[in-house]
């Protein structure tokens, strides 16, 4: 998505504002002159000033200027309609996964993911469970057998050892 | 002596394997249009966190390397970089592909590639260690500077404007930031969750910043590779290497160029391998007697250019290796890993643990070797490796991506930090600006805040003792100039239109 350079600065003069105000909250340290708080004051000062260059050369000279403000799809690349669906859809499996991995487990969870994922790009229902089910395999056989990342069970933990080769 | 012990833990089974293993993959990914260097080494990066230093390090040097050169590939073939250090001379050899030509380019690109990598592989091995010597005598003042100097220089030279390369930097220290200070031990920015007390994990920022984002950016546009595809039966299926010598013969000097120039460009902090090849590109092509045969599909600005290239990645280990200093987003990679495996770069490492630099260094200068007969069969293949969708891909690696997070630190917080850096690099790579200041800011913000307390500690707060000692004296004016550059600029522009009105 992109922005008219002046939202950008804006966003920069934010968060560095953001962060002076927050370092000039952290607490001071005895005995030590420069306490935690310098550093980040000073990277909040440095993203302020950055932010206000960007807004300055927009409003001045017209440059990084978006029509609407803001816009999906840039230079040579059109944004197709159901793409701003798409993105949606990658953020939200990842979210479901958080909220789910340690209660379904990695082997439940994963598969759902990924067929959802599959299904959505590729519209072929058949070949995105098959994909999904052996990504899952490939994915837990390397990470969990191979290099022996605790992958969570979940709702599985009692047919671990049947799992497992 | 060393460098032969060196050599000799390089020829175990697990780290050749592990080398082919990078090798192959890096192959694959950089011939992916739409996949970058960076990203294949972001998703790599958690499996390195389970193998011993060798060759967890030896496999990321081979993946660069073979990345690079991949990159070439597609770029050739269907006018689509694999990766954006080759685009510079895309148009070249696509122009070469549609003469039928194909084969020539390829090949003189993959040698050459080979040329420039172990020419910036040796540059590697006989300079850092006596760039290490010098290095010795520094104190945290001079390393002040230099970490000033290598984030000025990767905001110089970022694409986009500078101001947008300064927010991404600011971006990546402000991710630096997040946990414990490092002289106080205070919480910081940590808003009471205790899983923040130890920062934004490393792998999880990487993976989200480079690949994350690009996934998210591939949702925007999943049919993008559909014209490539069909495009894929312009691959090579004659002598791949037929011609090639004499070309190289005929090109000899401007090679040597490219290759100095991609060392050099290399070592230049945030200046990566895609600039590297636009610079050689262009003085290739002002020092030609032939200008005109530039842009009409000619091996006279592939050959440097994609010397330079690969010679860049060499370059950019000097620094990173000798200093801390990344030279690209690739090293700065190669950085956190190297801290990952207690390895901590500077001049130390090559006292302390100079057996295992040089094993790096070496395994890069046989990654840089092994390019031209696993490279000839990346070509080869090249039709197989394209002919998987990208709808099918992408959610593969992103299921990848989501398991490599959580696979170093064991909780769902990792790939929240994951998601979150991905939706925080899909908005700058939308936005123009430029991920590698970030990702230097994020590996040399805690060594920079480090060395400026210790300084002001050792000075009491007096700002002039960062200018006392010589070299450090020097390093701040050349910062100081760099940073008022602008800003004289800008004076002079407005005086002079305000004379001439």
């Amino acid at each position: 998505m992109k922005f008219d350079d002046a939202i950008n600065g804006v966003i920069a003069i934010v968060f560095g504002c953001s962060m002076i105000v927050l370092s000039q909250n952290l607490p001071e340290v005895r005995h030590i002159d420069f306490g935690p708080g310098l550093f980040p004051t000073l990277v909040g000062c440095g993203l302020v000033a950055a932010g206000g260059f960007l807004l300055g050369r927009r409003l001045f000279a017209a440059h990084g200027k978006v029509i609407g403000w803001a816009s999906f799809g840039s230079g040579d690349r059109e944004t197709p309609s159901g793409g701003v669906g798409s993105m949606a859809l990658q953020i939200a499996v990842i979210v479901f996964y958080i909220l789910t991995i340690e209660r379904l487990g990695f082997l439940l969870t994963m598969p759902i993911v990924l067929f959802c994922l599959l299904a959505w790009f590729d519209r072929r229902i058949a070949r995105a469970a098959i994909y999904a089910i052996a990504g899952t395999a490939v994915l837990h056989s390397f990470f969990y057998q191979l290099m022996s990342v605790p992958l969570p069970w979940g709702l599985l933990e009692p047919y671990a050892r049947a799992l497992t080769w | 002596m060393v460098v032969l012990d060196a050599f000799l833990t390089l020829l175990t089974p697990t780290t050749l394997l592990v080398m082919v293993a990078a090798a192959i993959y890096g192959l694959t990914v950089g011939a992916i249009p739409g996949f970058t260097a960076s990203m294949a080494m972001a998703l790599v990066v958690p499996v390195t966190y389970f193998l011993d230093p060798v060759p967890a390090l030896a496999g990321v040097v081979t993946l660069a390397a073979m990345a690079i050169f991949a990159g070439d590939i597609p770029g050739a073939l269907l006018r689509i970089p694999g990766t954006p250090a080759s685009a510079a001379y895309v148009d070249e050899a696509y122009l070469m592909t549609r003469r039928g030509e194909s084969e020539l380019a390829l090949g003189t690109g993959l040698v050459c590639s080979a040329i420039g990598g172990i020419f910036g592989a040796l540059v590697l091995i006989s300079a850092a260690p006596f760039l290490a010597e010098i290095a010795l005598q520094f104190t945290s003042f001079e390393y002040f500077w230099l970490a000033c100097l290598g984030l000025t220089a990767a905001v110089v030279v970022s694409s986009g404007h500078p101001a947008k390369g300064a927010i991404s930097l600011f971006v990546g220290l402000a991710i630096a930031m997040v946990g414990l200070d490092p002289v106080a031990g205070l919480p910081r920015f940590t808003f009471g969750n205790s899983e923040l007390m130890g920062g934004l994990g490393f792998i999880p920022v990487l993976i989200g910043l480079f690949a994350v984002s690009q996934i998210l950016r591939f949702a925007l546009s999943p049919d993008a590779d559909r014209d490539a595809q069909e495009l894929v039966d312009k691959a090579p299926r004659k002598r791949l290497l037929g011609g090639v010598l004499a070309e190289i013969k005929r090109l000899k000097w401007p090679i040597a160029r490219g290759c100095g120039i991609g060392t050099v460009v290399g070592a230049i902090p945030g200046a990566g391998a895609d600039i590297a090849a636009y610079i050689s590109y262009a003085s290739a092509k002002t020092m030609s007697k032939q200008r005109e045969v530039f842009g009409t599909g000619s091996l006279d600005g592939i050959a440097p250019a994609t010397a330079a290239n690969n010679a860049s990645v060499g370059g950019a280990l000097v620094p990173a290796t000798v200093f801390g200093i990344p030279g690209d987003s690739l090293t700065a990679i190669i950085i956190g890993i190297l801290y990952m495996k207690g390895l901590n770069p500077g001049p130390m490492v090559f006292v302390l643990q100079s057996e295992l630099i040089y094993a790096v260094f070496l395994a890069y200068l046989v990654a840089n070797i092994m390019i031209i007969p696993l490279g000839f069969l990346a070509i080869r293949f090249f039709r197989q490796i394209l002919s998987v969708p990208r709808t099918i891909l992408m959610p593969l690696v992103l299921a990848a991506c989501i398991v490599g997070s959580f696979a170093v630190e064991n909780t769902t917080f990792a790939v929240t930090t994951m998601l979150f850096m991905g939706v925080v690099g899909f908005y700058m790579e939308e936005n123009n600006i430029s991920l590698a200041p970030a990702i230097l800011g994020v590996v040399l913000g805690p060594l920079m805040e480090e060395m400026f307390l210790t300084s002001l500690i050792k000075s009491s707060g007096d700002l002039w003792a960062f200018f006392d000692r010589p070299v450090a004296n020097v390093l701040g004016v050349v910062v100081i100039i760099i940073w008022s550059l602008p800003l004289l600029l800008a004076a002079k522009r407005l005086l002079v239109r305000q004379w001439s009105n």
